[in-house]
């Protein structure tokens, strides 16, 4: 028995079982894109009509805040800063915006750096594997005077789920570089629907499973790529 | 609460102990001492009663430590098994489960991968070696105390998820292994089984816990290598099996102290709310 052919079959095995891993993921998503363009396309309004007026998100002024429960007691909130992408929104209010938005989990405030390491590390996000979390909007329903409930794709942690955001426009203004577009939205989901369940059942219950998202952006034209 | 951590613990340190030890019973039935086996069917066991099942393939790499655990823990049965096919063949197993791993670890450059081979190749070996050599109760105590280690460390680097599952391997080691006559043919599958939980620890790490913490950790088993070198003949009996325990425990907390260290000043300061271990995710304690 050759024992290098042994090695070699061996690193080969641990490397396909890895291997897959990753693929599994990558399905995971080429998956999720595949039915947001098939459910975007039905959404969005016909070829006919004019695209939506494009606005590139401001990391400056676009981040998102998350509310969770430490150890069955106090609600503690962090931030995603510097959030990037792109909302498309019609000036009169006639069609759902439409958001592709990304948060760097190198960007998670929670005012302690130890506190941002762990969220960070593989216990919950594992960063390290799943550095960004994404939103891309699927379609959208009419809930008052500048106010959507838009449905997408929520990726975080590798998974992909279609969850309901509650958005507000919060306005249209004119900055030196163009006009801006400003939105907040709202939403509730459960970690564990994402995979991170650590903390969640197990003492001493370190951390909940339901988290109460809210992400202020504030779009700029001038932004958007031509 | 009390109760409901009691239960937390009989899952993740008593059930997976309980079913290492009869393991352990089940080979000696067929005079198998395969302490590799026990301390990666108990890694495993402990992983899943912490994690939960982990779907195949793994959704996250360091998710597949279970799969090469499960995998050790054959090689190590066939290794105690088979004095006809002699170390070589589960050697190179140990050593190419523990290569493939490797390879697929996040953020590791080409120059740590050359030389995490290396290391992984000369550790192999020299476990190999150690238990073809070496048949006393340093041998399954230096084990336990790089697990203990190792469990210690990953509190320190924020891995909380790995803490039981070594300190679960680490008492089932210390008990099972309790009357071994000889442990041949199982060293490298053990020695694969601390690289691959080691690699994790450092390829994942957030809170800066020094590279030298994990080597150490590994190194700890090696300390049987004193006594066994020629220049050392003059120590033998219960001096050298009191020799090497307490070279692996120095071993061992000199790794723990590197990563309290590390895990303090992982930005840069030393100030009194950094320097609280239990700070971040636990919560602060006032001062």
């Amino acid at each position: 028995m050759n024992p290098y052919l042994i090695m070699l079959a061996a690193a080969a095995l641990m490397r396909v079982v890895l291997a897959l891993s990753d693929g599994s993921n990558e399905a995971k998503l080429a998956t999720a894109a595949a039915t947001e363009a098939r459910a975007s396309s039905a959404a969005r309004a016909p070829a006919s009509e004019p695209a939506l007026p494009s606005f590139g998100l401001d990391p400056v002024h676009s981040a998102a805040l998350f509310r969770i429960q430490h150890l069955q007691a106090g609600q503690f909130w962090g931030r995603i800063n510097a959030l990037s992408g792109t909302v498309a929104y019609a000036d009169d209010d006639s069609a759902a915006p439409q958001f592709d938005v990304t948060a760097s989990l190198a960007n998670i405030d929670t005012g302690s750096d130890k506190l941002d390491k762990n969220l960070q590390g593989p216990n919950f996000f594992n960063a390290l594997e799943f550095p960004e979390l994404r939103f891309r909007s699927t379609g959208g329903t009419r809930a008052g005077t500048s106010r959507w409930r838009v449905t997408g794709e929520m990726t975080i942690h590798g998974v992909t789920q279609i969850i309901e955001v509650e958005v507000e426009v919060t306005g249209i203004g004119l900055g030196p570089t163009g006009r801006k577009a400003g939105f907040e939205a709202t939403a509730e989901i459960q970690r564990s629907a994402f995979g991170m369940n650590w903390g969640i059942e197990k003492p001493p219950r370190m951390l909940g499973d339901s988290v109460r998202l809210i992400i202020s952006l504030e779009g700029d034209e001038a932004k958007v790529a031509p | 609460m009390t109760g409901e951590l009691a239960a937390y613990l009989g899952l993740v340190l008593g059930l997976p102990v309980a079913v290492g030890v009869a393991v352990t019973l089940i080979l000696r039935r067929w005079r198998l001492n395969a302490i590799g086996a026990l301390a990666a069917v108990v890694f495993a066991v402990s992983f899943v009663a912490e994690t939960g099942m982990p779907s195949i393939p793994p959704s996250e790499k360091w998710k597949a430590l279970p799969t090469l655990a499960i995998a050790i823990a054959i090689i190590s049965v066939l290794g105690a098994a088979s004095r006809r096919f002699g170390s070589i063949p589960c050697l190179s197993t140990a050593f190419g489960l523990a290569f493939g791993l490797l390879f697929t670890m996040p953020v590791w450059s080409p120059v740590d991968r050359a030389l995490a081979v290396l290391a992984a190749a000369i550790l192999c070996a020299s476990l190999e070696s150690l238990f073809r050599r070496c048949a006393c109760i340093s041998l399954p105590a230096s084990v336990s105390l790089a697990l203990l280690g190792l469990g210690t460390v990953f509190f320190f680097s924020g891995f909380a998820t790995l803490v039981l599952p070594c300190v679960a391997s680490a008492i089932a080691a210390a008990i099972g292994s309790l009357g071994a006559r000889s442990l041949r043919g199982t060293g490298a599958a053990l020695a694969a089984l601390l690289l691959g939980i080691a690699l994790c620890g450092d390829a994942y790490d957030q809170e800066n816990v020094p590279r030298a913490s994990w080597l150490l950790l590994l190194l700890a088993p090696h300390s049987l290598w004193l006594g066994q070198l020629p220049a050392m003949g003059w120590l033998r009996g219960s001096a050298a099996t009191g020799a090497r325990i307490t070279l692996a425990a120095a071993l061992v907390a000199i790794a723990i102290v590197l990563a309290s260290r590390g895990h303090i000043s992982s930005d840069g300061t030393d100030d009194s709310e950094d320097a609280d271990p239990m700070q971040g995710i636990y919560g602060a304690v006032p001062h």
